[in-house]
């Protein structure tokens, strides 16, 4: 029980640019992110090499109206006629995919799987985005309660706030230290600081000749008509973004890693856990017990805690989640996640980064693709390719992926 | 019965149409499941059974959401943006997620975390929908509904304001009849309403289902007999004395004993009007404006032998259509028509000799005054014919040259140039 048969690595890891692509397709994305995956192998990888496609897609279906996405996706990058599945679990799909990658290395079943994800989200309008996205929560409760997805982050940083303390300021400061880290990410959907963001504003104003706004500091932005309310207490700053794009890695069997790399980079912690599906069923709503749950698997299999983590990607899907994903981890004491991302200990140069990628703030939520991107994120970090967001001598990294509302979530850890 | 009905998320919406609040209690440890579930959730158990639920809890979380999902909307259930979504907690344990209502949607930022709500059922075309209002107002409306046990409303003449009014007693949620002299007048009253409402149905202030149930309460009718189980009555005819004399007289006979007979004259003596009933004490003035729907204000007029008891009851319903009431002691042309009449009158002397150009006037009075027309224009809206019919009253009854109509108007007046409704006053509308 809790342990893997044998070790597994990943051994290339690639995503395609995120953003929004009126021209391109899913099958453009994961081409993109399969070929950028296939390039980042140091002594290169062949298609025949690799035994099973695993897929984490939330709802092509939906998004594109393209159903039996896995073998269509196998097909297109020349893995025909190996196996090929698609994972649904939400916003965890691709974290949920990579588990099945590794379970299926673990067992002996495979050598050598591809994991990928991938979602084309910008088919739809805003409000066709927001019908989709709230099709993963409780239709005969929360839905018809009249709440969306943020809706539902919003009433979780409700309850942290009244809880905790917690404030607005806080999660401003989240948002900030989110677009510090996506505007070192080049291939981030919105590679720019709030600063940055300000002077547009300012530019824009002057070419229409409107009002020039003026603002003492960031948070003064923030707090302005400039970042209009999505769902009380959470604002436009606080929402992840509606994003096009894929994500890719090999995963392959110690015994065959090293043909393929010289640091691999190993996969040795998984959890994954589930919760009551509505938070209304939840004895509480500031702490997602999937996650524990998860973290505390992935915990026990490496045999590390949360102090051994150097650096991790967690799924931020919302300001108010990377808090409480920093306090269920166990980064930070419970209820402190606003306040410590408020101290800058989370930032880039603080003593445990979050999200060096920009997260799914500022990186893009491309819901499918974002488990697999978050090890992306990792592996490049680990082997200290992460360019000017490299944070020095990591050897430990954490990924924190998470469906719906906490109704799944998946965790991994890995070593250098 | 409850016991009959198997275990589902069916069976919970039914409930729900049925304003009852159904959740599983389990037989081996009590815990309760909201929704019904066929598995306890604490001991797994499948020894559960139906439980009914408090209709009263506190708010445990809440946000105020401003893009809604189309499968909400599609319930006709509310389209205001913002709206309140909530965990409601019910003192038995269970929450339940619900959209909030009675709360202000613009100010979040009042709403508290513990406050105690009620739930209150909110009918759609799919059934029952559970949301929660402020208890302190829940028990509010339930004592304004049992004080004033206003059931049934009548509105006599479906012109421009007896059309207005009944579409505001409708919107508030009481049945209202409307009566006509001729079948051509009551469709055309009929049919403004009907746009009315839905052009608020396009504009998204309410849904097709609200809609419909604001419609469904207005009924029409030739027969002035249809007022008899009436609970107020207002009277919306022309303004001539004698017809409204006459009008009062029949309705006398019909109205219930204790029904309360309203009149919407802007300016006629309440008094004189009352005379013509056995019922003096249960007459009274409810002068709304011009368009009745969207005009706030409702001058409320106290006759020579107008009941306490009247007043307040008539106070306090007008109160409930949402109108902000004004209390007037009847004194020729009440306070607005007293007052604008020689405004009006002012600006046109004005203008007479020279003082400024039409234009100018205005310009001046929306400017400097802030009114969102000036009085010129405003005259011309109203009709000339009507300013002049007003100071003439005002002119008689106070026997004040203050009040005299000035030449310039009676000479619009006899060339025919009522303003909008010729389209030409002291502007031109021929274009």
């Amino acid at each position: 029980m809790g342990k893997l048969l044998r070790n597994v690595a990943v051994v290339g890891a690639g995503v395609s640019n995120f953003g929004n692509f009126p021209r391109k397709t899913n099958r453009e994305l994961w081409v993109e992110a399969f070929l950028d995956a296939k390039n980042s192998v140091d002594n290169g990888i062949d298609q025949k090499d690799v035994e099973a496609l695993f897929l984490g897609n939330y709802s092509s279906d939906l998004f594109e109206k393209q159903g039996h996405l896995a073998p269509l996706m196998a097909d297109l990058v020349g893995l025909a006629p190996k196996a090929a599945l698609k994972i649904e679990d939400a916003c965890a799909s691709s974290g949920v995919a990579l588990r099945m990658g590794v379970l299926a290395i673990a067992s002996g079943m495979y050598d050598v799987v591809c994991v990928g994800g991938t979602e084309k989200m910008n088919t739809l309008s805003t409000a066709e985005v927001t019908d989709v996205l709230a099709s993963a929560s409780d239709k005969h409760t929360e839905i018809f309660g009249g709440s969306t997805f943020p809706g539902l982050y919003a009433v979780i940083a409700t309850a942290h706030m009244a809880k905790y303390g917690t404030t607005p300021e806080m999660l401003m400061a989240y948002s900030i230290k989110a677009h510090n880290n996506g505007a070192l990410n080049p291939k981030a959907q919105m590679p720019l600081t709030v600063t940055e963001i300000m002077s547009r504003r300012i530019r824009r104003a002057k070419e229409k000749g409107i009002s020039i706004p003026l603002w003492a500091d960031e948070y003064e932005f923030l707090k302005s008509n400039y970042n209009p309310m999505i769902a009380y207490p959470l604002r436009l700053f606080d929402c992840s973004l509606i994003t096009d794009g894929a994500s890719c890695v090999f995963l392959a069997a110690e015994e065959v890693a090293k043909r393929y790399t010289d640091t691999p980079i190993w996969i040795i912690g998984s959890g994954q856990g589930s919760d009551t599906f509505a938070l209304d069923d939840r004895t509480t709503m500031t702490s997602l017990k999937a996650a524990r749950v998860a973290s505390q698997q992935a915990y026990k299999m490496a045999g590390l805690g949360p102090q051994d983590i150097q650096i991790a990607e967690v799924h931020d899907c919302f300001s108010i989640a990377e808090i409480i994903a920093i306090e269920d981890l166990g980064f930070f004491e419970q209820g402190t996640g606003g306040k410590v991302t408020q101290e800058g200990r989370t930032a880039l140069d603080g003593e445990m980064p979050i999200n060096t990628s920009g997260g799914l703030k500022t990186k893009g939520h491309p819901v499918g693709a974002t488990g697999v991107a978050q090890a992306v994120e990792i592996f490049k970090q680990l082997r200290g390719e992460a360019e000017k967001r490299q944070v020095p001598d990591v050897e430990i990294g954490l990924t924190h992926n998470v469906g719906g509302t906490g109704g799944t979530a998946v965790v991994h850890i890995y070593r250098r | 019965m409850a016991a009959e009905k198997e275990i589902s998320i069916t069976s919970y919406e039914e409930f729900l149409n049925e304003k009852k609040i159904m959740g599983t209690l389990c037989k081996e440890c009590n815990h309760i499941d909201l929704p019904p579930r066929q598995i306890c959730s604490k001991c797994l158990s499948t020894n559960v059974e139906w439980k009914e639920l408090s209709q009263n809890g506190t708010i445990e979380t809440f946000t105020n959401i401003h893009v809604s999902t189309t499968p909400f909307i599609q319930r006709g259930y509310d389209m205001k943006h913002p709206h309140y979504y909530a965990i409601v907690k019910l003192p038995e344990g269970p929450m339940i997620s619900v959209q909030l209502v009675g709360f202000d949607p613009s100010k979040p930022e009042t709403v508290e975390v513990g406050t105690p709500v009620t739930a209150s059922f909110i009918p759609t075309k799919e059934g029952m929908l559970l949301a929660f209002e402020p208890t302190s107002k829940a028990e509010e409306a339930e004592k304004i509904a049992e004080d004033y046990k206003i059931k049934k409303v009548a509105v006599i003449g479906a012109g421009t304001m007896g059309a207005g009014i009944a579409q505001v007693v409708a919107e508030s949620g009481v049945k209202v009849v409307v009566t006509d002299v001729a079948d051509e007048f009551l469709q055309k009253g009929l049919n403004t309403i009907k746009k009315f409402v839905t052009r608020s149905v396009d504009k998204g202030k309410i849904s097709q289902v609200q809609a419909d149930a604001i419609l469904g309460r207005i009924e029409g009718s030739l027969d002035l007999n249809a007022v008899k189980d009436a609970d107020i009555v207002i009277e919306a005819a022309p303004e001539n004395m004698n017809l409204k004399k006459k009008i009062f007289s029949d309705l006398d006979n019909i109205c219930k004993p204790d029904a309360i007979i309203g009149t919407n004259t802007s300016s006629l003596s309440i008094t004189e009007i009352a005379s013509a009933t056995k019922r003096p004490e249960n007459v009274v003035g409810v002068h709304f404006f011009n368009p009745a729907p969207i005009m706030k204000l409702v001058e409320l007029i106290r006759g020579y032998n107008t009941s306490d008891e009247t007043y307040e009851t008539v106070q306090a319903f007008v109160k409930k259509l949402g109108k902000t009431v004004v209390l007037v002691n009847e004194a020729p042309g009440f306070i607005v028509n007293r007052i604008l009449a020689p405004m009006i009158n002012e600006a046109i002397i004005a203008l007479q000799e020279g003082v400024a150009s039409a234009e100018g006037i205005d310009t001046a009075m929306k400017l400097g005054l802030n009114h969102p027309m000036g009085p010129l224009t405003l005259a011309d809206f109203i009709g000339l014919d009507v300013v002049l019919d007003i100071l003439n009253y005002l002119y008689e009854e106070f026997g004040d040259p203050k009040y005299k109509a000035c030449s310039l108007l009676k000479k619009m007046v006899r060339a025919g140039q009522l303003g909008r409704k010729t389209r030409k006053g002291f502007y031109d509308y021929s274009k």
